[in-house]
């Protein structure tokens, strides 16, 4: 009989994988879920092939679930939750009521109304606001309630309001990277400064530097919005962006350029805490080290800043970056402090 | 975590977990067999398809399905002849499934909620608040005046008993489905 099937820790039965399934599915949708929920949920569904089972099954389940929803928010609560008080309430026999059925009736009646006005009240709950930042040389991943992620680069901010109709992150400084659950009927939103980005299922960066963005697209399609006076009086169409578009959207207007997935991905593995350059201007790669430490690298020689490197490199480690061009460009290199300056030997 | 193979198990193999179960339960009589059947099932599924994805899913599940079953019955050395005959029939059982998914969004949504309205009060209470309502376990826990491990356990018994009611013809409550074998015939006729 095949029984490599028990890889499980501990000789986990079905069912409790089953019951671990669910509860992780509703908590990981409604929360609280921080970055160590995430770590401890990968390993658990990593720990065995029943696990991996039972949570597709029920998270499929989970999510036609959802659809009871669009029965209307309405009709549903009162009339599902209202049999709730049909069971025969035991407390009542020891009171005297003599068979009367008015207050009984009474207190059905209240309490019901107390739930459902609880319910209601509740509902504004569940809209979650949350902000999630970055220090410098910082680098995190932020799990949505939707199944979608954003990756936080360094020196960033958002603020992800989720609902049930719309998901919306306001990028307010940095650099981040999403990845969409597709879900139509509620847009992804991502706002940075006047500027809209609208996904329904898609990856893409976005990166703000003052009211200046730019938008790269690794999958599916995302439509920008500029700034809604550029178009005066009128609502702007905004400009459609499919895989191996960067725009850059400036005060000026809206610039696409079109580069192949790697090129766009070799200036995404900032994601894995990693700078690649190839043949980049001298200035630039500085410029990108410069966002992700707090030690600063200076150009002091304008003739140098146009000589182009290339590699790959941790972005919070200066020192192999510092090295190369120390001894294979022949700069030379004096630091003090939090300053390292470059200039021509 | 493999988006992708989640993504591939969700959309090209769970669809067929009706037909899956069904075929399942004229092998075995006892629900819970049927589900720990269906769990390695599945496991051997992911398992290949991890490495390489079958070009057609449902015939992989079934021929799958199949070999297991095939497996277990030599092992069980309770060789009967109608049980591994009745293993041929898959073709048949797989057609079936393509009505099934036709049933309109709007057909579905009602016996989804038919369904729903079916549960134990508890379970049904805790799974809207959760899901639709979209509140934390605590929050529900507070509402309802029970400790988080119970709201918990109302959780999964009614994600687990909408899943085996959409799925797997509702095998716990309807046992007399599967005391039949010729069960089979109605549905080749059809």
């Amino acid at each position: 009989m095949s029984t490599k099937v028990t890889l499980s820790p501990s000789m986990e039965s079905r069912e409790q994988a089953e019951q671990a399934a669910v509860s992780w599915i509703a908590r990981r949708e409604t929360g609280p879920w921080s970055e160590q929920d995430e770590v401890a949920f990968e390993r658990w569904l990593s720990g065995s092939m029943s696990r991996q089972v039972a949570y597709y099954r029920f998270k499929r389940t989970w999510g036609e679930v959802g659809r009871l929803g669009a029965l209307g928010s309405d009709a549903l609560p009162e009339q599902r939750l209202s049999d709730t008080f049909d069971e025969p309430d035991t407390s009542q026999a020891s009171l005297p009521v003599h068979g009367s059925r008015v207050p009984r009736y009474a207190l059905v009646a209240s309490v019901l109304l107390a739930v459902v006005f609880a319910l209601f009240l509740f509902r504004n709950e569940i809209f979650g606001l949350n902000s999630y930042s970055t220090e410098v040389g910082g680098l995190t991943a932020v799990p949505m309630a939707d199944g979608s992620r954003v990756i936080l680069n360094t020196n960033s901010r958002v603020r992800i309001v989720v609902d049930k109709h719309a998901r919306r992150i306001d990028l307010q400084r940095g650099e981040a990277f999403f990845e969409v659950a597709k879900d139509p009927s509620r847009p992804f939103v991502v706002t940075a400064g006047e500027k809209q980005i609208v996904a329904v299922g898609t990856q893409f960066s976005v990166r703000r530097e003052g009211e200046n963005i730019r938008v790269a697209v690794t999958e599916g399609a995302v439509r920008l919005m500029a700034s809604p006076q550029a178009v005066a009086g009128e609502q702007a169409p905004g400009v459609l962006l499919s895989p191996g578009a960067v725009a850059r959207a400036e005060r000026t207007g809206v610039r696409v350029q079109e580069q192949s997935i790697a090129e766009i991905e070799q200036q995404l593995t900032w994601r894995t805490g990693i700078l690649t350059f190839r043949n980049t201007p001298l200035m630039e790669a500085v410029a990108e080290f410069n966002r992700y430490n707090e030690r600063q690298i200076f150009i002091e020689d304008p003739g140098i800043a146009a000589i182009e490197v290339g590699g790959v490199f941790r972005s919070t480690d200066l020192d192999p970056f510092v090295r190369l061009i120390e001894d294979g460009l022949s700069l030379k290199v004096s630091r003090s402090g939090d300053r390292t300056v470059l200039s021509a030997r | 975590m493999d988006k992708a193979l989640e993504a591939w198990f969700i959309q090209e193999i769970l669809p067929y977990e009706a037909a899956l179960t069904r075929y399942l339960a004229q092998k075995r009589s006892r629900a819970h067999d049927v589900e720990d059947l269906r769990n390695d099932i599945y496991i051997r599924v992911l398992e290949s398809a991890s490495a390489v994805r079958p070009t057609v899913p449902r015939a992989f599940l079934f021929a799958t399905a199949r070999n297991l079953l095939i497996d277990r019955t030599r092992h069980d050395r309770v060789v009967k002849i109608d049980q591994l005959e009745g293993l041929a029939v898959t073709n048949v059982l797989v057609d079936d499934i393509s009505t099934e998914q036709q049933a309109s969004g709007r057909q579905q949504l009602q016996r989804l909620a038919h369904l729903f309205d079916r549960l134990p009060r508890r379970c049904r209470e805790v799974l809207w608040m959760r899901k639709i309502e979209g509140l934390p376990q605590k929050a529900v826990a507070v509402r309802l005046g029970l400790a988080e491990a119970t709201v918990e356990k109302h959780l999964y018994r009614a994600v687990k008993t909408l899943s085996e009611a959409l799925n797997g013809n509702a095998i716990r409550t309807d046992r007399v489905n599967h005391e039949h074998e010729s069960d089979i015939e109605p549905q080749h006729g059809k």
